[in-house]
């Protein structure tokens, strides 16, 4: 292909690099279903223990919602990536249908931001973020190039919309990463640097904004909390502080499994959901949560350098926006549990409990090995024939 | 390839790149935020951690018991359950919290202002103080503990109050506890995390506090954050307080509190072989079970403020003059001083000493009596006489022998009054006056500045009966005891103290007193011959004292004096009485004060002849220990 050729030549001070990292993607993707592996092991082991070393009420369920998310990754790596292409909007309009019914069918079917179908509960801010990722994949697919006026609306009404309904929930956490998700993808996917500038300084100027229109009273003691745990240590500050002396008890070794006092004593809150990765900490110290960092870190790099040799735009944007909300889950969630972000109530997918989080992250799984699977295929412009 | 595809392809891996790398930062900030945690902090987190799920408990041992010479329980701890509340820290918690009690215990009136009490005041203070709430019947204990999933930070806990079975016969000898107050606080700051502790205040409980309370003990328990324990870590054994077991017989002790019923006044028993108190009885009296648990202001007032003082020990702590029961000790002076018993003094009814006119209680005069009968017939104008020839002094060092002017106990286990022995220098000191002839001759006939407790007479007459230096002794023994289970057997307490050494008296001296204190109830003249006891083995010696409280006006002299029934409740005469029993091997002396009583013949001697009696009947003392023949 021409194209290679002309990276190539672009790039030739270091091809050498180059051809390690192609091989790197060329083998197949082991490292990554291996990486997978450890990260569900590390989930039931915490789900296991936050239930003081018991299969009831979290370890079973959480195993069989693991092997329901890797079914689901089989099954969205097998599709063809052209029929992600033609039908990359959909989900997005799923997820919004089912954010609108959030804020318009009154309780019953639904609880704060679940909904509610018998036993089953869905909560549709999670897979909102991939459905966010496809629509911009696709659209930027389409009109790479193009430039102009609407380059700037879509992608901010597609942006907006979602992050609006899920702060109404309200759930700030997520809301935030919907518009991370949503600028990176765009950002990457070759948003022009004029229109990145200005909205960089216009996001700077709102913060203050932010902080006064939009943020809960609730919400604005958590950041303060966040700033000064200690100053009120059974309120607010209670679940950070807990989570802090869980986290710092550890060592570096940790305290054993099923050895943790702050999650087998319940000075630990959320043991099971948010607060997962601090049970973990606690119990298999730094070396432990590093090497979780770590296994994190690994996805997140292959999934980027992927993104580097796949040889069709919707395919690229995929790879490398998924990756991101991989690094928002480990990222968002540990920052959380170890006091450097506000506790916003962000999941860690696959440690915690919670399925919709689960699923999610198995189809950001599966549409990278989709994406790995067709990194040589060249799709045209919806709007074209296929070369 | 357009080679504006290729451009924006380049874009892509630069920005891809890009965001890859702040990604890589901000992990790497993740990391370094675990290192710090994790690995420089872990020694500050640690410790926090420990503090979190090891919770320091105070363990409250039982507090020793009080037994009776016999092993009749007179303090014991009964043990109760107590619902014992971890309020939530938030509001909503707490009401929360109260409507589930309130909808599982269905609460009475005080049971809910408690909890209310406990709920509002520990707020937001997890670890602190909490509050005790009482469960009155086992229906609540299950309740509650059959609904603990619904109520955390609830549990039932079993925990001992003092109890006094004895009531209001003992209250004054044993005294009571009562809860930690802020002023106990202030002095002892621990006292504040020992939930349902008391202290001893009064009597008994308050002079053997150390003996009573024992060591607490320390626990250090896991606990999960709701509170409650998940394991013992370690501990340390509290140490139980010991056991006392007192000198008084429970019987006896009953049965002067009977006498006395309807009295203000005291009565004490003691034995006259080892000087121990067999009884001492103030009334009127009051239940020290009312201050175990609290006393509401009221009845603390009407308590405290009465008039006939319920809350003072008249048996260790009135002060009163003798009277006429002094006589034995102005006589016993008279002889070892060298007068001869067989000198008579006339006796016409009044007589002129310093200015001033004094009368003998019997207007017509008594004649002309021998020293034992001036005894008998409790002449004053004989007193007089003697009592100038001695002069104040030497009356005042015989009343130091016989054991007044200080206190009788030779420990410090009754918080006694000293009463007063005046001597020239004594009033020289206090009213920067002379001694006059007129307060010899008052101090004659018991009265004046002098001033004795009831104990203290009943210490003088078993050292007249017996002859040797006797003090009084209230505890026989103390003894390690561990758990409140049955009263414990005599052979668990220390044996008692030797005998006393004699008295520094002539014998001759006192079996000339013995003999006329005989008289006062044997003979046909006696002042006391209405509460003379039949049986030959159990006779009665004593000496009857009646005691104006005003003083008699020359002019109610010339309209005749005026009977005590006619008289104020608060007016008439105190009426007392020493005495012991049997005469010839004396083993008890008894001493009773009645007050505004009337005729200490008539109303004392009674009450004394039957608590000697009865003391004999029941046979209280151990008749092996003899106290042998006398020198």
């Amino acid at each position: 292909m021409s194209g290679v050729d002309f990276v190539r030549e672009v790039d030739e001070n270091v091809p050498a690099f180059r051809e390690r990292l192609e091989g790197l993607i060329q083998t197949p993707p082991i490292y990554l279903l291996l990486a997978l592996l450890v990260l569900i092991s590390a989930g039931l082991a915490v789900q296991f223990s936050a239930a003081g070393g018991s299969g009831q009420p979290w370890f079973w369920p959480h195993a069989i919602r693991a092997l329901a998310g890797c079914a689901l990754m089989v099954g969205v790596a097998l599709v063809d990536i052209r029929v992600w292409l033609r039908f990359a909007y959909i989900p997005l309009a799923i997820t919004l249908a089912l954010l609108l019914a959030l804020e318009f069918i009154p309780s019953g079917l639904t609880v704060d931001r679940w909904i509610r179908i018998g036993s089953f509960q869905f909560q549709p801010s999670e897979p909102v973020k991939l459905a966010l990722v496809l629509a911009l994949a696709r659209f930027f697919h389409d009109r790479r190039g193009r430039g102009g006026f609407l380059e700037l609306v879509v992608p901010g009404i597609v942006i907006a919309v979602p992050a609006f309904l899920v702060w109404r929930q309200p759930d700030l956490g997520t809301a935030a990463a919907i518009v991370a998700v949503g600028c990176v993808t765009a950002f990457q996917a070759g948003l022009s640097l004029r229109v990145v500038v200005a909205g960089t300084v216009a996001a700077v100027g709102a913060l203050p904004l932010l902080w006064w229109f939009v943020l809960h009273e609730y919400q604005r003691v958590r950041v303060r909390s966040f700033l000064d745990p200690e100053s009120d240590p059974l309120g607010a500050g209670y679940h950070l502080l807990q989570s802090k002396i869980a986290v710092g008890s550890g060592g570096a070794f940790g305290r054993g499994f099923l050895g943790g006092s702050q999650t087998q004593l319940a000075f630990l809150p959320e043991h099971h959901t948010d607060f997962a990765f601090t049970v973990f900490a606690e119990e298999f110290g730094f070396a432990g949560a590093l090497a979780l960092v770590a296994i994190y870190a690994l996805i997140i790099v292959w999934g980027v350098v992927l993104a580097q040799f796949v040889r069709n735009h919707f395919g690229r944007v995929l790879a490398a926006s998924i990756t991101f909300i991989v690094f928002l889950y480990a990222f968002i969630n540990i920052s959380m549990t170890t006091g450097t972000l506000p506790v916003v109530g962000y999941p860690l997918p696959p440690i915690s409990y919670g399925g919709t989080a689960m699923l999610t992250l198995f189809a950001c799984m599966g549409l990278l090995l989709n994406v790995y699977v067709h990194r040589d295929s060249v799709l045209g412009r919806r709007s074209q024939t296929v070369v | 390839m357009k080679p504006v595809e290729l451009r924006h392809r380049h874009d892509f891996d630069r920005r891809s790149l890009l965001v890859l790398g702040l990604n890589g930062c901000l992990l790497a900030v993740v990391a370094e935020r675990l290192y710090q945690l994790q690995i420089l902090e872990h020694e500050q987190y640690a410790a926090r951690s420990d503090d979190n799920r090891v919770k320091l408990q105070l363990l409250v041992p039982p507090r020793g018991r009080i037994f009776d010479r016999n092993g009749v329980l007179l303090a014991g701890n009964r043990w109760h359950h107590y619902l014992h509340v971890i309020p939530p820290s938030e509001d909503d918690g707490q009401r929360d919290m109260m409507l589930r009690l309130a909808h599982i215990l269905q609460p009475s009136a005080t049971q809910y202002s408690e909890l209310h009490e406990i709920l509002r005041s520990a707020a937001g203070d997890r670890g602190g103080a909490h509050g005790l709430v009482r469960l009155d019947s086992w229906e609540d204990v299950t309740k509650v503990a059959s609904h603990s999933v619904l109520l955390p930070g609830v549990s039932v806990r079993r925990e001992s109050e003092r109890h006094y079975p004895a009531g209001e016969v003992l209250a004054h000898l044993l005294g009571y506890v009562s809860s930690v107050t802020q002023d106990d606080l202030s002095r002892n700051e621990v006292l504040a995390h020992l939930s349902n502790y008391q202290i001893g205040r009064v009597g008994f409980e308050r002079a053997s506090e150390k003996i009573l309370r024992g060591k607490i003990g320390t626990l250090h328990v896991e606990v999960n954050a709701h509170g409650k324990p998940v394991r013992n870590l370690r501990e340390k054994k509290a140490v139980p307080g010991k056991d006392l077991r007192l000198t008084i017989d429970y019987r006896l002790q009953r049965y002067a509190a009977s006498l006395l019923a309807e009295e203000t006044g005291a009565a004490v028993v003691i034995d006259t072989v080892g000087g121990e108190a067999l009884a001492c009885c103030s009334s009127p009296s009051f239940d020290p079970n009312l201050f175990v648990t609290g006393l509401d202001q009221a009845t603390w007032s009407s308590l405290s403020n009465s008039p006939s003082t319920p809350l003072v020990d008249r048996a260790v702590r009135g002060r009163y003059a003798p009277g006429s029961t002094f006589k034995v000790a102005v006589a016993l002076a008279a002889l070892e001083a060298g007068h001869d018993p067989n000198t008579t003094i006339f006796c016409g009814g009044v007589r002129e000493i310093g200015g001033n006119r004094f009368h003998c209680w019997r207007r017509s005069g008594h004649g002309r009596l021998s020293l034992t009968e001036a005894i008998a017939q409790s002449c004053d104008l004989h007193f007089y006489e003697l009592a100038l020839n001695l002069g104040v002094d030497r009356i005042a060092e015989m009343s130091r022998r016989l054991g007044l002017g200080a206190v009788t106990a030779a420990d410090e286990s009754v918080n006694e009054q000293a009463g007063l022995v005046p001597t020239k220098a004594w009033k020289k000191e206090t009213y920067r006056k002379s001694w006059y002839q007129s307060d010899t001759a008052n101090i004659g006939i018991g009265q004046g500045y002098l001033l004795v407790t009831p104990i203290q007479l009943a210490l003088m007459t078993a050292r007249i009966a017996s002859g040797r230096e006797l003090s009084v002794r209230f505890v026989q023994g103390v003894a390690s005891h561990g758990v409140d289970e049955g009263p414990s057997t005599a052979a668990e307490f220390g044996p008692g103290d030797s005998l006393a050494g004699p008295l520094d008296i002539q014998e001759s001296s006192l079996a000339f007193v013995r003999d006329a204190m005989s008289a006062v109830v044997n003979n046909p003249t006696g002042t006391a011959r209405g509460a003379a006891i039949g049986r030959t083995d159990f006779r009665m010696a004593g000496k009857t004292g009646t005691v104006q409280v005003r003083r008699i006006t020359a002019e109610e002299r010339k309209a005749g004096v005026k009977k005590n029934e006619e008289l104020p409740w608060k007016f008439r005469d105190h009426a007392l009485f020493i005495g012991f029993a049997p005469l010839e091997q004396p083993r008890y002396a008894v001493a009773v004060v009645v007050e505004h009583g009337g005729s200490g013949s008539r109303v004392a001697a009674p009450i004394a002849r039957d608590l000697l009696l009865e003391a004999q009947r029941l046979g209280i003392t151990d008749p092996d220990r003899e106290a042998g023949p006398i020198a």
